[in-house]
């Protein structure tokens, strides 16, 4: 199985690194410890070097990129082509992967591009992690996993010491908890596309001008969100409700908003928990939020000059990343063809 | 207090068993007129005469079988021997005999004898004359081994060996006889099974026997000037071995590295080792490192020789890393 190289955090409150330079190229041999490439930080530039022994493959971000932390920009291979069939079925989850937020084309990314986006995904959890026993100890005690911290890119294997920061991520991801039935060992699982706003924006601008229909944008969210999950999840009996909030905190409850009609969406006052939160910030400069798992999965949608900014945050006991990957890719397939939706 | 030498250590306990106990009495090669090689037994035969200080053919089996043969009836021999190689020669004597018999006997017979010999490299005395062969005999159940690191441990140690009514080999190191320590004037006796905490400290533990608690004093020297706490445990003795005080530490520390000057694989290093992991497993933030001699046989040069075993610096760098979070093996 190919070893990811992803960019890692090399400060306690750094959400993205900026890719200086590789010093290996495509289809390198590397070796543990040969210096991959460099990252400029606010702070500093450093080196990064190799973790495991193979070929670099799949470099999916240029010089220049800055790129989310923990975010796969390569991968380590056993062989030197690119990833072989058997390997790609096993990395479905990265496979368009990588060019976070740029439009810097990857050999990975040509091959999986029935839609213009990129998706961005965590490295699989179900890796090994390498700790020592009494960081395992400790953080099972107080109910930390390890594992966040090989997302955030700390390099392993983790020792006592590494349970300081491990707390630190926990408590930034709890402050972001009002209400908590996830449980602070529920790993927060990620991933992002963007999507061009013309297609959507398009569709409203016909349905003002030729229906005299004004369509409310969190309407079609929760219409897009519960019709994805739905499909997602193969929920096709189940009532799902949704909100969508703002930052501003007002939010919207609705039930079913998939049956319902897009021009005469009706919100339900349930108080109960949503099935799934859509967090609209696309009337704020925000582009990323990553705030950890909430009581259901979160779709964040910024919005930049022409791209919808999309990412979901999910635990596995909420949804696979099968589903959240289904989920995604419909939900930009909605977003570019918005009649497809409608019908 | 007084600093007398670890010859002078064991010397003075000697003479004040046999004072105190006339069943006691000395055999071995070149024991009486010469005082041994390394002159540790001078006066002796002067004072209690040539039958209790008794010199020996050159013949280890034999008077090795002659003091478990005299330790049955009654009397508490001590075998001098003089090169701790010279195990070899007599293992059947010590392992078949000394240390089966009580338990053979249905406990009716004790056999009370110390075999007293040495251990240690670096004395350019080649391959069979520099062996550390302690492991050897602490792994036959029935044998206590007692690994004295100063002229302190030297004398409480051996006079409770003498003390003892099982059989105990006591190594001395055969480089430490003239390094001098603090020994008091009074008599007193150091328990066997109680670890002694040498320096205390907070980062890592290094368990060190004989002649390598030096070596890790000298070593947590270095550590402390690179602002790392080292605590030292001398076992004293391997059989019995303080478990609790050696675990304690690590619970503490939660790193330890075990040296010994036996050779590594097999030995004693592997056994602390194993009990560390086996009891204070989930206390460990690194793994458990082991420096003894290199598996080959001792060599003459003395810069091959001086190679062969550790040192303050290299304990010093391995103590270095695992503090650190660095990987000493690969992973």
């Amino acid at each position: 199985m190919p070893h990811d190289v992803i960019m890692p955090a090399l400060g306690m409150t750094q959400d993205t690194g900026k890719l200086v330079s590789w010093l290996k190229n495509e289809g390198d041999p590397v070796k543990v410890g040969d210096i991959l490439f460099e990252v400029e930080t606010d702070k500093s530039t450093m080196e990064v070097d190799a973790q495991a022994e193979g070929f670099l493959t799949g470099i999916c971000a240029a010089a220049g990129d800055d790129v989310p932390v923990g975010n796969v920009i390569a991968l380590i291979s056993q062989t030197p082509g690119a990833a072989t069939p058997a390997e790609k079925t096993v990395r479905q989850a990265q496979e368009a992967e990588a060019t976070p937020a740029t439009d810097v084309p990857s050999p990975v990314d040509r091959a999986h591009e029935p839609i213009e986006q990129t998706i961005v995904a965590v490295p699989p959890t179900g890796d090994r992690i390498l700790a020592s026993p009494k960081a395992k100890r400790i953080a099972a005690e107080l109910g930390l996993d390890l594992s966040d911290l090989a997302r955030t890119g700390h390099a392993q294997p983790y020792h006592f010491a590494d349970i300081e920061v491990l707390k630190s991520l926990a408590a930034r991801a709890a402050s972001a908890l009002p209400s908590t039935d996830v449980q602070p060992a529920d790993a927060s699982r990620f991933l992002a596309l963007e999507a061009r706003t013309k297609g959507l924006n398009a569709f409203l601008e016909w349905m003002q001008t030729d229906g005299n229909i004004r369509l409310e944008t969190p309407h079609v969210w929760a219409s897009y969100a519960a019709a994805c999950l739905r499909k997602a999840t193969q929920a096709e009996d189940t009532v799902l409700s949704l909100r969508v909030t703002r930052l501003d905190g007002t939010t919207a409850s609705f039930l079913d908003a998939d049956r319902q009609r897009l021009s005469k969406m009706v919100s339900s006052d349930d108080e109960a928990t949503p099935d799934f939160i859509v967090r609209d910030i696309t009337d704020n400069p925000i582009t990323q939020m990553r705030l950890g798992a909430r009581e259901a999965p979160v779709l964040t949608i910024a919005k930049s000059k022409k791209h919808y900014l999309l990412s979901l945050e999910f635990t596995s006991r909420q949804m696979t990343d099968d589903q959240a990957i289904a989920f995604m890719l419909d939900f930009c397939a909605r977003l570019n063809d918005p009649l497809k939706h409608v019908l | 207090m007084r600093e007398i030498t670890l010859s002078k250590a064991v010397n003075e306990a000697i003479a004040e068993e046999m004072r105190r106990d006339e069943t006691v009495f000395l055999l071995g090669e070149d024991v009486a007129e010469a005082g041994t090689p390394f002159k540790i037994l001078s006066g002796l035969v002067e004072e209690f005469g040539t039958e209790r200080i008794i010199d020996t053919p050159i013949a280890e089996p034999g008077f090795m079988g002659i003091a478990v043969g005299a330790a049955m009836t009654g009397t508490r021999p001590i075998v001098d021997l003089m090169f701790g190689d010279f195990l070899f020669l007599v293992m059947d004597q010590l392992c078949n005999q000394a240390a089966k018999t009580h338990y053979m006997s249905g406990g009716k017979l004790n056999v009370p004898l110390v075999l007293r010999t040495n251990l240690g490299a670096t004395r350019r005395s080649a391959a069979q004359h520099s062996q550390s062969l302690h492991a050897l005999v602490a792994h036959i159940p029935g044998l206590k081994v007692a690994l004295p690191s100063s002229a302190y441990e030297a004398k409480g140690l051996l006079k409770s060996a003498i003390r003892d009514n099982n059989p105990v080999v006591i190594f001395e190191d055969k480089l430490m006889y003239q390094d001098k320590a603090e020994v008091p004037e009074e008599e007193y006796l150091i328990p066997f099974g109680v670890a002694n905490i040498k320096r205390p400290g907070t980062d890592i533990t290094l368990v060190a026997t004989s002649s390598m608690v030096q070596v890790a004093e000298k070593a947590a020297g270095i550590l402390n000037s690179d602002g790392i706490s080292a605590e030292i445990i001398d076992p004293r003795t391997i059989v019995p071995l303080d478990e609790e005080t050696i675990l304690n530490s690590v619970r503490k520390t939660s790193r330890a590295m075990v040296i010994d000057e036996g050779h590594q694989s097999y030995g004693v290093t592997a056994e602390i080792a194993s009990r560390i992991n086996e009891r204070a497993f989930y206390h460990l933030d690194a793994p458990v490192i082991r420096m003894g001699a290199m598996d080959v046989p001792v060599p003459f040069s003395p810069a091959l020789e001086d190679l062969t075993v550790p040192t303050p610096e290299g304990v010093a760098h391995n103590a270095r890393k695992l503090v650190r979070g660095e990987l000493v093996h690969a992973a």
